[in-house]
């Protein structure tokens, strides 16, 4: 391991930006090739037709996009994920919102919530003319969640009964 | 409590999510049609409902990969030992578009019968030319509507058969056996829905069959009357 990410670790320590919170997203734009390198431990080299992509927990701003996802589903020229249809967008939000109670729910309350979430949006395929389906999963054990100042009072685990354990 | 109310109790900006969401984009076209199949054949009207028929053969066509592609769904039920022909159900058969009499019908539904006895296999016919047209009977019809390319699968319920489905091409040599793998798992929701379709014809029957003989039976004399 020492070998294989020996270089990697020590470029980032003469970083110490991007040892901290980034607020800042402009601060991933200079070690670009840097911040590949670390993504290749999460995607494979080999999958570089597979469509795959990081982004802020819970919002359609990527930070990074594999080409066929940039291709596919980032609006031109910009960061954001977009769909084919409105209809999509509207659904997952809908999905994000059950996501992040759910991550909520796990950390503070022991709910027991899967650490993914799916949601499946259909492509038109303009040159066969017809609809393809796609899935996206989402993974959140990269997420952590806190609360934004007092912790606010969650209702006690026996009201959430009737929430669905898969949001 | 509900997720809703669960929103408004516990309002999600209270909460800060840090870090990085990581996202894999997968291609599940194939188990997402079939999906959509079985939620459309669970309605029991699925085949003489105009709409969802036109739903079911987009589906098939994205299923086998061709846009252009014509499906059709003939049945062959029998009541009673008697082929029953409705419009209903009769809309969507490449088959019968331009059978008229009853005669002819029954002769090519028993021919298919016939065809498809010993053999549960879909049958495709990759280039519809005069010789296999004129080996195979029922081909001609397919051939008079524009097909030039065709698979034909059996639908059977118990060993019997109680329709075909018809997927043709305008196109010689479009359709090749890589399609009917690609269609496989879909031809089980059409006996499905032929044999939902077939439940339901046979209430029909049965409702009119009462409405229509029973006042003239003689009167029940048990409690049932009291």
């Amino acid at each position: 391991m020492q070998k294989l990410y020996g270089q990697v670790i020590k470029e980032l320590e003469t970083r110490p930006e991007l040892l901290t919170t980034i607020t800042d997203l402009s601060v991933l734009t200079p070690p670009a090739e840097l911040i590949q390198e670390l993504l290749s431990a999460v995607f494979l080299p080999i999958t570089a037709n597979y469509m795959y992509g990081v982004s802020l927990p819970f919002t359609f701003h990527s930070v990074y996009a594999s080409p066929r996802f940039k291709e596919e589903l980032l609006k031109p020229g910009t960061s954001e994920i977009q769909f084919p249809d409105a209809n999509s967008r509207q659904k997952l939000e809908t999905e994000m919102k059950h996501f992040a109670y759910g991550l909520i729910l796990k950390k503070y309350l022991g709910y027991n919530n899967p650490d993914s979430s799916r949601f499946i949006y259909s492509y038109p395929d303009n040159q066969s003319g017809l609809t393809h389906y796609m899935e996206m999963r989402m993974d959140g054990r990269f997420i952590d969640v806190h609360p934004a100042g007092e912790m606010p009072p969650l209702p006690p685990p026996v009201l959430l009964i009737s929430i669905p354990t898969v949001l | 409590m509900t997720i809703d109310e669960l929103v408004q109790q516990v309002p999600i900006e209270k909460f800060v999510f840090e870090g990085i969401t990581v996202i894999r984009i997968n291609d599940v076209t194939q188990q997402e049609v079939i999906n959509l199949m079985k939620e459309k054949f669970l309605d029991e009207n699925s085949f003489s409902d105009a709409s969802v028929y036109a739903e079911l053969e987009t589906h098939i066509q994205t299923l086998i990969g061709l846009k252009g592609l014509s499906v059709g769904v003939t049945p062959f039920f029998k009541i009673n030992n008697h082929y029953i022909y409705s419009d209903l159900h009769n809309a969507n058969s490449i088959l019968f578009r331009h059978l008229q009499s009853i005669a002819e019908k029954d002769e090519i539904s028993d021919y298919c019968k016939l065809l498809f006895r010993d053999s549960n296999r879909p049958l495709l016919f990759d280039t519809l030319q005069e010789q296999v047209l004129n080996d195979v009977q029922c081909l001609q019809y397919y051939f008079r509507e524009g097909a030039r390319s065709l698979i034909l699968c059996p639908l059977k319920q118990r060993n019997n058969l109680i329709g075909l489905l018809e997927i043709s091409s305008p196109e010689a040599g479009q359709l090749l056996p890589l399609h009917i793998s690609r269609i496989e798992a879909a031809i089980p929701l059409f006996t499905l829905g032929l044999e939902k379709s077939l439940e339901h014809l046979n209430y029909e029957v049965d409702k009119v069959i009462k409405k229509n003989l029973l006042p003239c039976s003689p009167p029940w004399n048990g409690s049932l009357q009291r």
